[in-house]
């Protein structure tokens, strides 16, 4: 500011500049960062109280009916890695629920499993190799691995993953083991057996 | 004399009176110069983390990976545009980004739908993340103002398949090898405040 004589113009000149923002007009750029980190997850969705169980009754001299077929035992595979599914019987024996003494061999009872998922079992040039696929195997106390990755890999959700284990008395049509059947002297009644489902990882 | 001390007391007089008739004029000027302000800020969660860990995570995304608070001071009318790369291990593993999600909530004095246009005001609607630059907030009844106008929440949303996000869960790709390992993915969001003419 400043002034002249009375005869002069007095010009001030105050300039106010409201220019702080144009010091951020040119940084319109903010960032965020974000991370994700995905974890190893493998699990194994089954009732923990299955059993394995029947009946029968003998209807005649050395003649059975079974009266009580085992349960299907649906399952499911959650894997953020290639997996590989073993079954063993926890025992070598069928017991019977009303006398323990009262047993069956545990190869009594075969089974398979059945492919429920959109991971396909068919083969190792598939999502799964399922040995079960077009035989039946025998339940053993042996650790039996039954389902491993194939080439195009098994990981995946419980859609990808879901299966049916499903029983079948040995002796039900073979006429060998029928013969086999009738030398057990088996009283008649219910027999259990429990078993294992076994989920490991596989590093390939 | 007393005609000469008359014409002096005269003459006095009239100088006076001529003296305090005059004006002076002075002139102030002032010049204001309302220079554009254009301001983005990320007042809070400039990091996010989202962690999966559980099936139903891989199968079914992550609804709230966190929140992100954005105020904008502009004397235009403005918009945000954002983008991402995609998630990266480092290692020559990635996330698509489309799997990351994001849908805004105005917390501040202008409202979405009457100042603020945006369409991903929910976590069903949320706009998938991608490399091109896609506008997520924008004018629509005037939108300039300063910070207690312009505050929103951008809520992150991670492998939920909503809106226009990745339509596979993070399961499937992982199975089915988009997604090449596991481990931790990094990205960096870039939100971009652009004035109106």
């Amino acid at each position: 500011m400043f002034i002249k004589n009375s005869r002069s113009v007095i010009t001030f000149f105050m300039i106010v500049i409201l220019c702080h923002g144009s010091l951020y007009a040119q940084e319109g750029v903010m960032e965020t960062h974000v991370s994700a980190t995905l974890e190893s997850v493998l699990i194994l969705n089954i009732d923990p109280d299955i059993e394995v169980e029947f009946g029968l009754v003998e209807v005649g001299d050395n003649i059975y009916q079974i009266t009580k077929h085992p349960d299907d035992v649906h399952f499911s595979v959650e894997s953020t890695g290639n997996w590989n599914l073993s079954i063993s019987a926890t025992d070598n024996y069928f017991r019977s629920l009303d006398d323990s003494t009262y047993k069956v061999p545990i190869d009594f009872v075969g089974y398979f499993i059945e492919n429920k998922g959109t991971n396909w079992d068919n083969g190792l040039f598939s999502d799964i190799a399922n040995r079960t696929k077009d035989t039946i195997l025998s339940l053993s106390p042996v650790k039996t691995t039954v389902l491993i990755n194939g080439n195009k890999n098994n990981i995946g959700s419980s859609d990808q993953n879901a299966f049916v284990l499903r029983w079948k008395i040995n002796f039900d049509d073979e006429f060998i083991k029928m013969d086999e059947f009738v030398n057990l002297k088996i009283k008649e009644g219910y027999y259990k057996a429990n078993f294992y489902l076994t989920l490991a990882e596989t590093k390939y | 004399m007393k005609k000469i001390i008359l014409i002096v007391v005269m003459l006095l007089v009239a100088h006076t009176t001529s003296v305090m008739a005059q004006t002076d004029t002075d002139v102030v000027n002032f010049t204001a110069i309302l220079q554009d302000v254009l301001n983005l800020s990320v007042t809070a969660g400039q990091s996010q983390t989202a962690d999966f860990d559980e099936p139903a995570e891989y199968n079914l995304g992550i609804d709230a990976v966190g929140t992100t608070t954005i105020t904008v001071e502009s004397t235009a009318n403005w918009d945000v545009t954002i983008n991402a790369a995609d998630f990266s291990d480092g290692g020559g593993n990635i996330i698509p980004i489309e799997n990351l999600g994001v849908w805004c909530e105005a917390t501040g004095t202008h409202l979405i739908g009457t100042e603020v246009d945006c369409n991903y005001t929910s976590l069903a609607a949320a706009l998938g993340i991608t490399a091109v630059d896609q506008t997520i907030l924008d004018d629509l009844g005037g939108n300039g103002g300063d910070a207690s106008d312009n505050a929103f929440n951008l809520n992150w949303t991670m492998g939920t398949m909503q809106g226009s996000m990745n339509t596979n869960s993070i399961f499937e790709q992982v199975s089915d090898g988009t997604i090449g390992a596991l481990g931790t993915y990094t990205t960096t969001v870039n939100l971009t405040l652009t004035a109106h003419p």
